[in-house]
């Protein structure tokens, strides 16, 4: 554009000088001189729109009027300050952008969209590079943002630590983050905030679409939220080979509260024990998917497929649960867990002082991708289990626990309730439609369950969770029945209405 | 004269600068590649303003490659043939995707035809895309069949529609599917699976064609999903919805709406196909089915779903049933929330249907089953439980706070729990006089408020001749 207004400015010159140096100029240009300069002037008045305002690097241009172009500050396209070589720098350019740094124009005070989806390594199909991370040497939170990462490989070897009002969107048709061997502290590929950008809880930070591929090194957790808190989520991740935890929500600090919620995560690994993991909750045994340490908005979808062997040493290697809810007031639902120990487990904290309550579990399957089958759908942590330590745990709810048979080794159970020392054994059921632990009320606890357990064969016994059933047939006295507490309630007009399990069989309550 | 000559010098400067502006403009805008680099066409994208050429110590245009405008390509009007043109052209060598922007189309006469072709589908294979679609009404030919790594996303489920063009319509018999048809009915372990298919942001009106569907997902699977979708205009034979038998952990399936004569939703699991699969998936959260036909709204025939937020309507002289679970096959394990339905038989009916397959208990396709909030406005009942013996459990209350059904238990009925029917009421005067449901229990919990006949009792049974009578 500078050429045309290099254009305009000669013609300007040309005319004005004329006018400065003789105003009789004028009358003495010829009529083909006359004839050439409304040429020209036509042929701009008629050109295509042009611009007229300044403009800085990577601002879309936009059509100001319909004859004029200007340059928008809505969007800063990152792909106009790749300036050399094959591989753009994708964490430099960015880290120009949001620092103003030389060279790049000055950020706008109310935020922007970065779009880097014009960046890709024009020689091949490899990797495009980065720099340090996009958020180096920001003394404080930019003004909101969103960054649209694009459809290649990123290879990073340092945590990317979100500011506040951080948004980073990758291309559902593949934006890989990959980490590297680096210099990794805290050893996690993504931070949700910092308490260095926020001094109270960081808001408005979301992470969505993108794969995050630690083959390269997987001693490391994908993404952590210890800071950002109401309106922070993560939508549609891929976890590939984190050998720690994928998600990590609250296990350093509380100010994720209320953050979420965590939807559409899928995480597949194929790392064994690591032996330096950290970043999760005290108690719990990496690697894992997700490690709930806080209150949030929950969990909406997530399949984990795990590749520990359930064959494990108490001692040396507690059971892996894929997921862990160790704080109240969390909803977890629409799970999808293979080769875990347990697929949740709930309240394995250090104290018995503290509780964890509220929580609704729904839809959760548990399955064998052939290195060994979910020992436990949902393990609910106490004192007569097995958990790595536990708290006090109750009022928990789960609808739909599932074990879905392959061939091969089975689970154990569908529930494992080590604060009443109830399971509800695969061998009975694959199934569990209700069970809901209530609270410990005068030494016993509350609690209802829709599936009948099984009392094991021999002269092992198995605590039993008694249910209630309907029918319209009176029961024969004496009728084995399953489970002691069991009660039978006859909707018939004929016998007794009510009926109790006890040792001897069915009993009528007279 | 000196002062002429200085015209003249600065005249013929104005000649020639007038002459390079005419020429500069006239020639036509093509835009520099991105960073001015080569080996890219930069058709279609996206001018910003960069140094270009690098170095260059002005601002001026050059492409950015973020995303491509799709009304450079193809006709004025057919944005699949667009579509299709843009992937053959498209460098697979140099990045993982492509984003097209088909929002600068007119919003008159578009059309979705490309020859009878889906541009997914076609001779050229199609890379990972995010499809942005203009608003407006587009017409459409042919099945839209997506694959792995493609995201189909409108302007609104209000303002994009994908409008089938008639009896011509050509294809599998949806208007989009979720991964081929034809690949994925094979056997389970021949199938490729999808991954990463989305549509978000449209509407789909079959213009009442018979037996089109809307939305069929075959066998696409993890981070799949659809959200924000009205379907609208289906006939007869027709589904909205219809993820069937190998959808496993696909969804969620989100914000939903529906209006036809045919079946607003399915899930359905082939369980005589060998393999592990079960068309268990993230659930739909958020259906709307407004109906007219003599169908069954939502059919519920797999396992371990979710299904949330279900509001259902029906006018017409038919009666059907709103959510009907396990008339098909097995369906264990399911979770239902929230469900409101009107003008229909059942708001939600159990089926006591029976096969080979089913894991559950006593070969029934239904068990562990649990409902919490069904609302029933001009409905007969809010749920028929078949499972339960003969006659069914029938519960025609306005509102059920929870029904659980369990197992069966031997010889024994079903383990159940729900605030209606048999259930276990709690008060802190003893129950009343009257009539009651035989099996129900009440607990007495104000002490002294709680006696007849001077003996104070705790706990009350229904008895069988259907009155209250004390126990202990």
């Amino acid at each position: 554009m500078p050429k045309k207004r290099s254009c305009f400015v000669e013609i300007f010159l040309s005319t004005s000088t004329r006018t400065e140096k003789s105003i009789s100029i004028a009358r003495t240009l010829s009529a083909g001189r006359m004839l050439l300069l409304m040429l020209a002037i036509g042929g701009w008045l008629c050109a295509p729109p042009t611009p007229v305002e300044a403009q800085a690097a990577g601002n879309k241009t936009v059509y100001k009027s319909s004859t004029t172009t200007a340059a928008s500050t809505a969007w800063i396209d990152a792909s106009a300050f790749w300036t050399s070589g094959n591989k753009p720098d994708l964490c430099k350019i960015i880290n120009g952008i949001l620092t103003s740094a030389t060279g790049y124009p000055t950020y706008p005070a109310t935020g922007a969209v970065i779009d880097a989806r014009g960046l890709y390594n024009s020689s091949g199909p490899s990797a495009i590079s980065c720099t340090g991370t996009p958020f180096d040497n920001l003394s404080n939170s930019p003004p909101p943002t969103t960054i649209l990462l694009p459809a290649t490989n990123i290879p990073i070897t340092q945590t990317w630590v979100l500011p506040d009002n951080m948004k980073i969107v990758g291309e559902v048709s593949g934006t890989f983050i990959v980490p590297q061997t680096g210099t990794w502290s805290p050893s996690d590929v993504i931070d949700m905030g910092s308490s260095a950008f926020c001094s109270t809880p960081c808001s408005g930070i979301a992470v969505e679409h993108l794969y995050i591929i630690a083959t390269n090194n997987p001693n490391l957790n994908g993404i952590v939220n210890n800071y950002a808190g109401s309106s922070s989520y993560v939508n549609d991740i891929s976890f590939k080979d984190v050998g720690c935890a994928a998600l990590v929500i609250g296990a350093q600090s509380s100010d994720a509260a209320n953050s979420g919620p965590y939807t559409n995560i899928s995480s597949s690994t194929s790392v064994n024990v690591l032996p330096s993991c950290s970043g999760g909750g005290p108690e719990v045994s990496y690697p894992l998917c997700i490690d709930i340490e806080t209150q949030t908005q929950g969990i909406r979808g997530a399949t984990c497929n795990g590749t520990t062997s359930p064959q494990h040493d108490i001692v040396s290697d507690p059971p892996h649960a894929a997921i862990y809810v160790n704080a109240s007031n969390n909803t977890v639902e629409d799970i999808h867990v293979e080769t875990f120990w347990d697929a949740v487990q709930i309240g394995d904290v250090a104290s018995t002082m503290t509780t964890v309550s509220n929580v609704l579990l729904s839809n959760v399957v548990g399955g064998n991708n052939g290195s060994g089958p979910v020992q436990n759908i949902v393990h609910i942590c106490g004192k007569a289990g097995t958990c790595m330590s536990y708290g006090t745990v109750q009022d928990v709810s789960v609808l739909q626990a599932t074990y879905v048979t392959p061939p091969g080794p089975t689970a154990a159970a569908t529930v494992e309730d080590d604060v009443t020392g109830t399971s509800i054994p695969v061998a009975s059921t694959s199934l569990t439609g209700m069970y809901v632990l209530g609270e410990n009320i005068d030494g016993g606890h509350s609690r209802f369950s829709t599936s009948p357990s099984a009392i094991t064969s021999g002269s092992t016994s198995i605590p039993t969770a008694p249910t209630w059933s309907v029918g319209n047939v009176s029961l024969t006295t004496n009728a084995p029945c399953r489970t002691p507490g069991d009660l039978y309630s006859n909707t018939g007009t004929s016998g007794m209405s009510v009926y109790v399990c006890m040792p001897d069989g069915w009993q009528p309550i007279p | 004269m000196k002062t002429t000559r200085t015209s003249v010098r600065w005249g013929t400067r104005t000649f020639v600068a007038g002459f390079a502006c005419i020429g500069w403009f006239l020639l036509l805008p093509t835009p520099a590649s991105a960073q001015c680099n080569t080996g890219m066409m930069a058709q279609g994208f996206n001018t910003v303003y960069g140094q270009c050429p690098p170095g260059s110590l002005t601002i001026n245009p050059q492409a950015s490659f973020a995303m491509v405008d799709a009304t450079k390509f193809g006709t004025s009007t057919d944005i699949c043939a667009a579509i299709a043109t843009i992937f053959t052209t498209y460098n697979s060598s140099t990045s993982k995707g492509i984003v097209i922007d088909a929002r600068g189309f007119s919003s008159a006469n578009l059309t979705c035809n490309n020859g009878g072709i889906s541009p997914w589908s076609g001779s050229v294979v199609s890379p990972p895309s995010v499809v942005l679609l203009p608003a407006g009404s587009i017409t459409l030919y042919e099945t839209l069949t997506l694959p792995s790594f493609t995201r189909l996303v409108g302007a609104g489920s209000g303002l994009t529609t994908l409008t089938a063009v008639g009896s011509g319509f050509s294809g599998t018999g949806d208007m989009i599917d979720m991964g081929s048809k034809s690949a994925c009915e094979v056997p389970p372990q021949q199938q490729p699976y999808y991954f990463r298919i989305a549509i978000e942001h449209l509407a789909l009106n079959a213009n009442n064609v018979p037996n089109l569907s809307g939305i069929a997902n075959y066998c696409s699977q993890e981070l799949s999903y659809v959200d924000d979708v009205a379907l609208t205009q289906f006939a007869a034979g027709g589904t909205g919805l219809w993820l069937n038998d190998h959808s496993d952990n696909s969804g969620p399936y989100t914000n939903i709406s529906y209006s036809g004569n045919g079946v607003c939703a399915k899930v359905f699991n082939n369980s005589g196909v060998a393999g592990n699969h079960l068309n268990q998936t993230r659930g739909i959260h958020g259906l709307t089915c407004t109906m007219t036909g003599t169908t069954p709204a939502i059919y519920l025939d797999a396992p371990n779903n979710s299904l949330e937020d279900i509001f259902i309507s029906h006018t017409g002289s038919s009666t059907p049933d709103g959510i009907l679970i396990g008339s098909q096959a097995p369906a264990q394990n399911n979770a239902l929330f929230n469900i409101n339905g009107s003008g229909l038989h059942d708001v939600v009916h159990i089926s006591s249907q029976t096969s080979m397959s089913a894991t559950c208990p006593a070969s029934s396709n239904v068990c562990d089953l649990s409902i919490l909030a069904v609302t029933s406005s001009g409905s007969t009942n809010s749920i028929e439980d078949d499972l339960t013996g003969t006659p069914p459990t029938i519960l025609t209350n306005p509102f059920v706070g929870m029904y659980n059904v369990g197992e069966p238990m031997t010889g024994a009925g079903y383990s159940r729990f729900t605030g209606r029917a048999v259930t276990w009421l709690v008060g802190r005067q003893p129950p009343m006089t009257g009539a009651c449901a035989p099996g129900r229990l009440y607990s007495c919990t104000n002490g002294a408020s709680c006696n007849i006949a001077s003996e104070l009792y705790t706990l009350w049974r229904c008895n069988s001749s259907g009155a209250w009578s004390p126990i202990k």
